[in-house]
């Protein structure tokens, strides 16, 4: 008897050992807290400038006034404050490793690397050729062609930015944001966002239209169904919310009142309009001059041809896909997201 | 940047930038849990197979070993437990003519007789009792409770009823389980193949798992079976039931189970390398 | 009569097999697939008019909680009208509701039930049809236990700017954790059936399930299907299907998460899991067969996903009754096939099959980079004992009084939130 229960002994604690992570998270637990549910706030464009800005709010010392000097914010981080002499900034190649308040208009040279954030209280124009890693303007803010900046960029100001950049992360201003030709980007957000000169939406043709109905459709609630694919003749005119079990095709000029979706490709033709959004499972294309009013979402590329616009000035609207192109011209009045980069043309 | 892709171009200029994922205080920014994916790499995907269909194969070969492993252990085990049973040995033959030989047992089993059935009644009706008795916060162990009184309340209404004769022996019983826990055993590397491997762990870590798993359950099982010996022995046929259907394969699963969890809480190598988790995107 | 028991024996096996390689499937398809939240970057637009219901029975520790949280939520007031709906409470409900009446005129607008079938669908059915004008196009509906963060009703609008959207349904997490093994695990389970389950169907463009809280329906989709049924148990997935059948989309949106109470006593999750037993197992008599003969607009494996989905629930007393046949095959010396095959079956059952939920789980929590709780996973082998056994005898019993009819009780799950503690705020992300 007292082998066997020797047996059982040996084995039941053979058979606990590999349950002993299990039976010690049981008892002393390591991961009890309930997940972060982390708020909506955090997705907000502008969520880590503002963040970044009651970062400086707490740490900047008080007696920091104007003025030029290097120093240590509250939590130990070197900074170095810039009015006028900006030579105390590492330039020609070199790299800045401290965080950098600039305190009046200035124009970098260009050719430089902050590896700490940039704030920035007054207008900043920003040379060729720099790295950042994120930069707060109050103001307005214009970066040179070439720039780099790894984290977000926020401007309270216009958003100026130089040819062939990238920006990374979040880019965003409380008034515009204009792009120039070859910027990569991967999210926006601004009142108005454009390659260039931004455009209104076009004028709404009110007569000149030929209303027209898909044939072959089903009625479900407030939307029409089509199975297959659906060409809607140019200079036409549909209302209703259309709902496409395949590719669907908007003439030239042509005007949808109401939402679309297809579940493959959606083409807008030159001038075509829709007054809703437009959503696909695919691709889509705005042709020239085309608009969509409401947000306009594409599971894969989604490409804003010349002078394509998506929302209004009191329209605003979302512009989301995996990649987004923009022609010279396109404009978005709200927010672009690409989760893997947008790029103007 | 012209011809490149968007991503592309930003992939640059990450590599460029180590200190992105770094926030302004330190920390390390994640893409947020609802967007978090795992893609392979090659490197996981060479892993994985190796680690599965190789230890697999390990496995295959390591049988004839563990074969005499526990015939080892089974004759030390009935000296030191004094089994009034036989030792011998038992040929498997697996598919693709791999064979070797596992311990048998070759014993009388006790078939029980009213008293012992009586005895086991009490048992079960005590357990049943406890079931019910116990507070309310132990309601998992309330509900096992029952299931073990069920069903050893089955079996001593087959010995008590049944005109049949019970169609196991104690040689029966042994090998089922021995084969069973080492089918379970075999099935260790492909399952971990499926679920584990797929995993960003460090590749010692996967292996080193496999051969715990399989070394655990290399001794548990022989262990295991030898305890249910001696309880045949002294209790009859009349456990066989209970011992069969939930002391055995079940508790090699969890095992199993419990390696797995312990292993999933290991550190990853994005991790640990401080990079954040890529997002899918197809 | 053996031969039955066999073949009977098999067949559900092979469902169990079934259910297995779809639990490896949608695990695989969220680990690595292509992932879709199309509409989760909607952060922009012109947002429509909005009613959030929120159904009441006897909610005096949380309702206050549930209605400062909406009220402080970045949607645009004047397009937001927040909708408690008091059903018969005798507790201090009723004069809460109406203080927030008082306080937030247009914004908090209380209905109040005092007859007519009790229950949270009844509840809906009364107020969507009474409460709200037809300039509000969607209808979100919310637990009185829950606590939205700020943002969280323009996530879950943001799915309806897609004409094809009829509902959407948001992730729960749970918040009171700490408290016992049970919330534990029930943690470990919300984590595998919403990280992984549900965004895989989303992924995979199949059914995600509006889950009757966090979530919400378009109008319009509403009523064309016929309003909320109140002769359901399970609103939400009578709704899911019906949506479904009529040609709308269910979309889950993961990011949209919200902090849930889930049971801290097994009374109340065996009472819960009971009541969601007897309301699918209600879904899956109504809309197999409509589903089975697959409208137009529906795939195939859009078809296969919705039966299985029926199915879930009944798969629990299918596994007894598998059980139970291989029990008595046992006592009966029943060969299932020559000698290791069958061996080689069960075995591979055992650990491949019953394993695929574990690894649903690790997957999730992983996914979630939350990792010490995965080492409970072996205790959820005790989890899932406890549900089998509630959902088998929820089953059994909603069989067997199938032909009674009676006043339908309110039936929720027990409140342990304590009033005075208030609210953790919600973590922000840097």
């Amino acid at each position: 008897m007292l082998a066997f229960l020797a047996l059982v002994g040996v084995t039941l604690v053979w058979f606990l050992l590999p349950l002993l992570p299990a039976l010690r998270e049981l008892v002393r637990p390591t991961d009890i807290a309930p997940l972060k549910v982390v708020d909506r706030s955090a997705g907000l464009i502008v969520y880590f400038a503002r963040n970044f800005r009651r970062y400086l709010d707490r740490v900047l010392p008080a007696e920091a006034g104007a003025g030029d000097y290097a120093a240590k914010l509250l939590d130990g981080t070197e900074f170095v404050r810039v009015n006028r002499r900006m030579e105390q900034l590492a330039t020609d190649g070199k790299v800045e490793k401290r965080l950098v308040v600039l305190d009046a208009p200035l124009s970098l040279p260009g050719d430089q690397t902050f590896l700490m954030e940039v704030y920035a209280r007054a207008p900043l124009v920003s040379g060729p050729e720099t790295n950042y890693r994120a930069i707060y303007a109050e103001r307005d803010l214009t970066l040179g062609e070439n720039n780099r900046v790894f984290r977000w960029t926020h401007a309270g100001g216009p958003l100026t930015v130089g040819a062939h950049s990238i920006l990374r992360g979040r880019v965003s201003s409380d008034t515009r944001v204009s792009f120039g030709a070859d910027v990569v980007f991967e999210r926006a957000g601004a009142p108005v966002i454009a390659h260039g000169e931004a455009r209104e939406p076009p004028i709404r043709p009110d007569n000149g239209l030929t209303s027209w109905a898909p044939e072959g459709v089903r009625k479900i609630g407030d939307h029409l169904r089509i199975e297959g694919d659906l060409d809607i003749p140019k200079g036409s005119r549909v209302t209703g919310n259309l709902v496409v079990a395949g590719r669907l095709r908007i003439g030239a000029g042509a005007l949808v009142e109401g939402s679309i979706k297809a579940h493959r490709d959606i083409e807008l033709a030159e001038g075509a309009q829709v007054s809703g959004a437009a959503v696909s499972r695919a691709r889509l294309s705005v042709g020239p001059g085309g608009w969509i009013g409401g947000p306009a979402i594409a599971e894969r590329g989604l490409r804003l041809s010349q002078n394509a616009v998506v929302g209004g000035p009191s329209l605003p609207a979302t512009v989301s896909a995996t990649e987004v192109e923009l022609a010279p011209g396109a404009t978005v009045y709200g927010q672009i997201s690409a989760m893997r980069g947008a790029r103007t043309l | 940047m012209p011809g490149k892709t968007p991503a592309a171009a930003l992939e640059g200029a990450r590599r460029l930038e180590a200190l992105r994922i770094h926030g302004h205080l330190g920390g390390v920014i994640r893409p947020h849990r609802a967007m978090a994916g795992i893609p392979w790499t090659a490197w996981r995907f060479v892993t994985t197979v190796a680690l599965g269909l190789g230890g697999f194969a390990g496995y295959v070969a390591l049988l004839p070993f563990i074969g005499r492993f526990w015939q080892v252990l089974f004759e030390r085990g009935r000296a030191w437990l004094g089994l009034e049973a036989l030792i011998g040995d038992q040929l498997l033959v697996f598919p693709g003519g791999i064979s070797f030989t596992v311990p048998s047992v070759e014993a009388t089993t006790p078939i029980p007789d009213l008293r012992v059935l009586q005895i086991a009644g009490l048992v079960s009706v005590g357990v049943l009792l406890l079931s019910f008795l116990l507070p309310q916060r132990f309601t998992p162990l309330r509900y096992f409770l029952r299931l073990l009184a069920i069903v050893q309340g089955t079996a001593i209404l087959f010995f008590w009823v049944s005109a049949e004769p019970f169609p196991y022996r104690i040689a029966d019983h042994v090998f089922i389980l021995l084969t069973a826990g080492l089918v379970v055993m075999g099935l260790v590397p492909l399952v971990l193949g499926l679920t584990l491997h797929v995993f960003d762990l460090a590749f010692w870590r996967k292996l080193g798992l496999t051969a715990a798993i399989v070394v655990h359950l290399m001794v548990f099982v022989p262990l295991n079976v030898l305890i249910h010996v001696w309880l045949l022995l002294h209790a009859t046929a009349v456990v066989m039931p209970v011992l069969f259907l939930v002391f055995g394969l079940l508790l090699n699963v969890f095992i199993f189970v419990a390696f797995y969890g312990w292993a999933l809480s290991w550190t990853g190598d994005l991790e640990r390398r401080k990079l954040p988790p890529p997002v899918h995107l197809g | 009569m053996i031969p039955v028991f066999v073949v009977l024996l098999y067949v559900i096996v092979a469902i169990m097999v079934i259910y297995t390689i779809r639990h490896y499937f949608f695990t695989l398809n969220r680990l690595f697939g292509r992932h879709r939240q199309p509409y989760v970057d909607i952060g922009s637009a012109a947002w429509p008019r909005v009613a959030v219901f929120i159904p009441c029975h006897n909610e005096e520790k949380v309702i206050g909680h549930m209605l400062d949280a909406l009220l402080d939520g970045d949607y645009p007031a004047d397009r937001l009208a927040l909708i408690p709906i008091d059903d018969r409470s005798t507790d201090g409900t009723l004069r809460i509701l109406q203080d927030y009446a008082a306080r937030f005129p247009g914004r908090v607008a209380p209905f109040f039930r005092t007859g007519g079938t009790g229950g949270k669908a009844a509840a809906l059915r009364d107020a969507s049809e009474h409460a709200t004008g037809s300039d509000v196009s969607i209808h979100l509906v919310f637990d009185a236990d829950y606590l939205p963060g700020r943002g969280l009703i323009k996530q879950l609008v943001a799915p309806f700017f897609d004409p094809e959207v009829g509902a959407v349904m948001g992730r729960v997490v749970p918040l009171n954790v700490n408290k016992s093994l049970l919330t534990r695990l029930l943690d470990l389970e919300r984590t595998g059936g919403y990280q992984v389950d549900q965004q895989a169907r989303m992924n995979l463009g199949l059914i995600p399930q509006y889950g009757g809280t966090v979530g919400g329906v378009r109008r319009s989709a509403l009523f064309e299907v016929g309003g909320w049924r109140d002769d359901t148990l399970a609103e939400d997935t009578d709704m899911t299907f019906r949506l479904v059948l009529a040609g709308w989309e269910v979309a889950y949106q993961n990011r949209s998460e919200c902090y849930e109470e889930v049971p801290e006593r097994w009374s109340s999750r065996i009472a819960q899991i009971k009541r969601w037993t007897r309301g699918h197992n209600q879904a899956l008599v109504r809309h197999w067969w409509p589903l089975l003969k697959r409208p137009p607009h529906l795939r195939r494996r859009t078809v296969l996903d919705g039966l299985l989905l029926l199915g879930v629930y009944a798969v629990g007393p299918l596994l007894m009754l598998g059980w139970g046949l291989a029990l008595l095959l046992y006592y009966l010396g029943v060969q299932l096939a020559a000698g290791l095959a069958a061996i080689f079956a069960v075995a591979m059952y055992s650990t491949l099959g019953n394993f695929a939920a574990f690894f649903e789980v690790a997957a999730g929590v992983r996914l979630d980079g939350s990792r010490g709780r995965v080492r409970l996973l072996p205790f959820l082998i005790v989890g899932f004992l406890v549900s089998l056994v509630s959902v088998t005898w929820a089953s059994v019993t909603q069989v067997a009084t199938a032909w009674r009819r009676g006043p339908r009780p309110w039936e929720k799950t027990a409140r342990h939130r304590k009033p005075e503690l208030g609210v953790p705020d919600h973590q922000e992300e840097r």
